[in-house]
Parts: structure tokens; C-alpha cells; sequence
């Protein structure tokens, strides 16, 4: 008989528990801080016979930016952006972006779904309401539509969401949560002009108002440019209860 | 002699490690191979994609910072930030909108980021200053049109800018949280989209930003008439729109302006607007019925000088 070696028996087990818990820490942690994209694309390609790339390019850039913050983050469009798919995960999201038509409803905040069709349903938010409780938190939510920014007592797509209409300062703290909307009608390319800003800034370790005062200001925008926030100025889009940035409150 | 094997090189451990590096390469190998492009769009391989970062920062010598950071503080002064410490120093590059800026950022005790300004590296002109350091008494007050009117002149004089011909527009924002005070640029009669001067100030009559867009424009060897430029646009809307969207769809307005190409109906260029602005005939088109319930406005822009489409826009 040969002499027994300790890893013999225990190399290739403790090997492969060590590799599954590398693997599986991560993406357990970041599992736990859900980020939602969805972008209205069929609504110009299909049903208005216009080409239009700028849908696109909005998700691909939130999704990037969602996951460079750490939100654990499905991309959804086309027939993958459903009403019934939004309010599923609409339960447990940390993190949303939206781009599409965005209106008021039947006096609600809301937008249109994409669904691969043209007869596209509206997601109110009384529809998010009824799947989430008054406080379950949320970090980052971006209405890239027009008027969903607007500060109507109407407007409460920021309230179902558990971030009030607050703007607090750089001597406040509101919690770590960020809404971003736009005022009344926006063309697309500023809107994307002032995402792709705002998402560098935010990535590049800026807070989310830094990040929102930055793209304002290094951008080139239609004179009647208007977008809008509430939260916390200095939170940094970090995924969470909380965060541990150096420079924060 | 096997015994003497394992003790030497524990069989299954060599295996387990020898598996996972080879997977781990393997990824190495594809993930490389997925980064390179093909020769032909070697001249590309420095245009803006969506979903990549905008910027890059470089740093700059002592020699280069020094009289930078004398300048930033005068400026910084100017807007009501005193005593602050050794600002960072660094050229940003700029990939979406293709330019290169000096830029300073200010910070507190604490550390914290409290103001930035860019500086062009050729002229030295202000490009942007922004102050970082909101606090909700900024909210406060009751400055109106006049008086943010007033401040953005004082502004603009206190920084060293220009102060634009013409009457100023001002217009509130963010729910009358803030003041726009834009001075739009127009070239021989003609508006330059998106570019000029633009102060912006708290309701309380802070200093929110400064924006000063003056990018190049092409030279423009003829024009199009508006019949010709009606033509061109007959014959390219059964492209832009299906017929139920065009029984939808109202001329709004057909007229001249400055333009950054776009990809908007052209998904194989950059995904960032054109360095160079090109003068061109702009369709605006507004929606209503079936189509309105998605769409509110498109705009299509036809090259004044070709009658190509440059690009366009679209308000959702």
C-alpha cells in the first residue's frame, strides 16, 4: 500500500467547493439587489415603420451602467417587455429603467409597454402599487419617458417606489435611493445625450446629483432641455441598504 | 512506482487544476478574440458605443496643472467658492462628443467633490463650470425671470465670458427649482441646434452651472432650396414612416438649422452626434390618433448641400 496523502482524499473535493463558493459568493450577493431595463423599441420599428437605433442604444447603456453599479440585471425588450413581465419583477426590484412613452393616465403616472406588438398596454403606478409595500426600498429608478419628472401631486411613480419627493442635500441624507425623470416632452437625443453623461459620471464615482448637475452641464441640450430629480444628492447608486464609499455621508 | 507517481503529483489534483486552468484559457482566449475588430473598421475603433464609458482621464504634468489651477481658483471665486484646497488636475477626453478638456474639480474638507470646471486645452476658454455642493436651501427664495436674468449676466461677466448678442431666453426648470438663462447661437441668420451660452441658477439665486457649445460647422458649398428640400423629404418619408403613421403625422415645420449628424435611422454609424455640425433642412412631424398613443414628434434632417439624411429625432 502506498502512504495516504491528505489531499489525495480531500484535493479534488475541497477544489471544487472552493471554485463553487468563488463563483457563487458573488453572484449570491449580487443576486440579492435586482436592477430591471426595458426599452420600448417596437413602438418606431414595427408599428410606426420608422428605423429609429436610439432604444437600443438607452438599454444597452443602462444595463451597462446598472451592472457597473452592481445590480444583479435583466435587460428586457421587445417581446420580453411585457406588462405581466415588469410587474413580476416590479415585486422585488432594487433598480429600474424604463424608456418608452410615459404619460398620465387616468390621472396616473405611467408608460407603454412594448410586448413585440403594437396595441401596447400602460404600466401605471397604482399597477407597480398593488406589487410592492409602501416601504419595500429602492435604490435607483429612472423614468426615461416624457413627464414622469414632473412634480404633480399626481406624480407618485416615485412614492410606489418608497423615494420621496424630496431633494435632499449635500448636508442631508434621504437614504441611499435616486428617481430621475424627465419634464414635459423630451426628444430622444437629448435624453440620451444626458444618460450617457449621467451614467459616466455615476460609473466614474460621482454621486447621483454630482452625477445629474455634471450631465447638465458638459452637455449640449434644446434650450427647453428639462429633467428632474428627487432623493439623495450625495448617495452613489451603490446597491443596498446602505454604502460604503469613503466619501459619503 | 504508481505510489512514488501520486506522491510526486497527486493525480486528481493535477487533473481538477489542469481542467480549470484549460477552461479558464479558453476564456481567455474567446474573450480576447471577441475584443478584436476586424482591420476594416480599424479607423472606428475609437467611436463611442453605448453602453461604454463617455469619458477618459488622463493626467496632466506640474507644469501643465500650475497655472490651470491659479486660473480655477479665480473662477471658483467668481462663483463664491473660497479656500479650497488642491484641486485635481486631469485632460478628460471627452469620446462622445469628440474634444478634450482641462478639467478641475474643487473639493471640500472631507474630500467630497464640490465644483468643476472644464477648460479648453487650445484656447483656454471656459467650456463648463459647475458647482456639486447642492443643499436644499438652494430651494429657497423667489428669484423671477428678471432677476435670474440679471445674475446670469453677472455671471458670465464675473467668469470672463463673453456676454452673447442678443436678448437672453429664461425659463424655469425642474419645477421652478431652477432657472435656464440660454443665449442660443445663430450663425448668419441661421440656428445652431443645441449650441450657446447657458447660465443656470437656483431658485434661491445661486450659481447652479455654466454652458458655453460652440462646435464647428462644415463648409457648405450650396444650399437646397425649400422646394428642393420638400422633394427630397417627399421621397424619403415612405422610408421613415409606414403609411398608417403618415395619415397620423402633421408637417410641423420645414426649415434651416445646424445639425450634429446622427444615427437615428442609420444603425451603422457611432452611436454619438457628429464633431462637425452640417446645415440642414429640418422636418418636424407631430402625431396624433393611434400613432400619438406612442410617438408624440419626429424630425428628419436633410443635408442642405446633398439632400442626403443626416439623421433626425424623436419624442416619445
Amino acid at each position: 500500500m502506498h502512504e495516504a496523502r491528505w489531499w489525495h482524499r480531500l484535493g479534488p473535493p475541497v477544489l471544487i467547493v472552493s471554485l463553487a463558493l468563488a463563483l457563487a459568493g458573488p453572484a449570491t450577493a449580487l443576486a440579492a439587489f435586482q436592477g430591471s431595463v426595458y426599452s420600448n423599441i417596437t413602438a418606431f420599428d414595427i408599428c410606426d415603420g420608422t428605423p429609429n437605433t436610439t432604444p437600443e442604444k438607452m438599454r444597452k447603456a443602462a444595463t451597462a451602467a446598472f451592472a457597473g453599479l452592481g445590480f444583479a440585471t435583466g435587460s428586457f425588450t421587445r417581446g420580453d417587455f411585457t406588462k405581466a413581465r415588469f410587474l413580476e419583477r416590479a415585486a422585488t426590484d432594487w433598480a429600474v429603467y424604463v424608456h418608452s412613452h410615459g404619460d398620465f393616465y387616468g390621472g396616473k403616472p405611467g408608460f407603454r409597454v412594448d410586448g413585440g406588438k403594437c396595441s401596447q398596454p400602460v404600466v401605471t403606478s397604482s399597477d407597480i402599487g398593488t406589487r410592492r409595500t409602501g416601504s419595500q426600498r429602492t435604490n435607483l429608478v429612472v423614468m426615461s419617458t416624457c413627464h414622469l419628472g414632473e412634480n404633480r401631486t399626481a406624480n407618485d411613480m416615485p412614492t410606489v417606489y418608497a423615494i420621496e419627493k424630496v431633494k435632499s442635500g449635500y448636508d442631508t441624507w434621504n437614504g441611499p435611493e435616486f428617481y430621475l425623470g424627465y419634464v414635459g416632452s423630451q426628444w430622444d437625443s437629448d435624453a440620451f445625450a444626458f444618460e450617457t453623461l449621467f451614467w459616466d459620471a455615476l460609473l466614474g464615482g460621482a454621486s447621483v446629483g454630482a452625477s445629474f448637475d455634471e450631465a447638465l452641464a458638459n452637455g449640449a441640450f434644446i434650450a427647453d432641455f428639462d429633467a428632474n430629480w428627487w432623493g439623495s444628492y450625495s448617495y452613489h447608486g451603490i446597491p443596498g441598504f446602505g454604502q460604503t464609499c469613503a466619501r459619503c455621508l | 512506482m504508481p505510489g512514488v507517481l501520486r506522491t510526486a503529483a497527486p493525480r486528481p489534483l493535477l487533473a481538477a487544476v489542469l481542467f480549470t486552468a484549460a477552461l479558464l484559457g479558453a476564456a481567455l482566449l474567446v474573450g480576447t478574440l471577441s475584443l478584436v475588430r476586424p482591420a476594416s473598421l480599424a479607423a472606428d475603433l475609437d467611436r463611442f458605443d453605448a453602453g461604454e464609458r463617455a469619458t477618459e482621464r488622463r493626467a496632466v504634468s506640474a507644469e501643465v496643472a500650475g497655472p490651470l489651477v491659479g486660473r480655477a481658483r479665480a473662477l471658483w471665486r467668481a462663483i463664491g467658492l473660497a479656500a479650497i484646497g488642491e484641486p485635481e488636475v486631469a485632460l478628460v477626453v471627452d469620446r462622445f462628443h469628440g474634444r478634450s478638456f482641462h478639467e478641475l474639480t474643487a473639493h471640500d474638507a472631507q474630500g467630497r467633490p464640490i465644483a468643476l470646471l472644464r477648460l479648453d486645452p487650445a484656447t483656454g476658454a471656459l467650456a463648463s463650470a459647475v458647482r456639486l455642493d447642492f443643499r436644499e436651501r438652494l430651494l429657497s427664495g423667489s428669484t423671477d425671470a428678471a432677476a435670474a436674468t440679471a445674475v446670469a449676466r453677472r455671471t458670465l461677466a464675473a467668469l470672463g465670458v463673453r456676454q452673447p448678442e442678443g436678448a437672453p431666453a429664461a425659463r424655469a426648470a425642474m419645477n421652478g427649482a431652477l432657472w435656464v438663462v440660454s443665449w442660443p447661437r445663430v450663425v448668419g441668420g441661421v440656428p445652431v441646434d443645441r449650441d450657446g451660452t447657458t447660465v443656470r441658477i437656483w431658485r434661491s439665486g445661486g450659481f447652479h452651472s455654466l454652458t458655453v457649445s460652440e462646435r464647428p460647422l462644415a463648409a457648405m458649398a450650396r444650399r437646397l432650396s425649400v422646394e428642393e428640400a420638400r422633394r427630397r423629404l417627399e421621397a424619403l418619408l415612405p422610408g421613415l414612416l409606414a403609411s398608417g403613421a403618415l395619415a397620423d403625422a402633421r408637417l410641423e415645420r420645414l426649415d434651416l438649422r445646424w445639425v450634429a449628424p446622427n444615427d437615428t435611422f442609420a444603425a451603422e454609424r457611432a452611436d454619438a452626434p457628429g464633431m462637425v455640425l452640417r446645415l440642414a433642412w429640418v422636418a418636424e412631424f407631430r402625431f396624433t390618433g393611434e400613432t400619438g398613443e406612442r410617438v408624440r414628434a419626429l424630425a428628419a434632417w436633410i443635408d442642405a448641400e446633398d439632400g442626403s439624411l443626416l439623421g433626425g429625432d424623436v419624442i416619445r
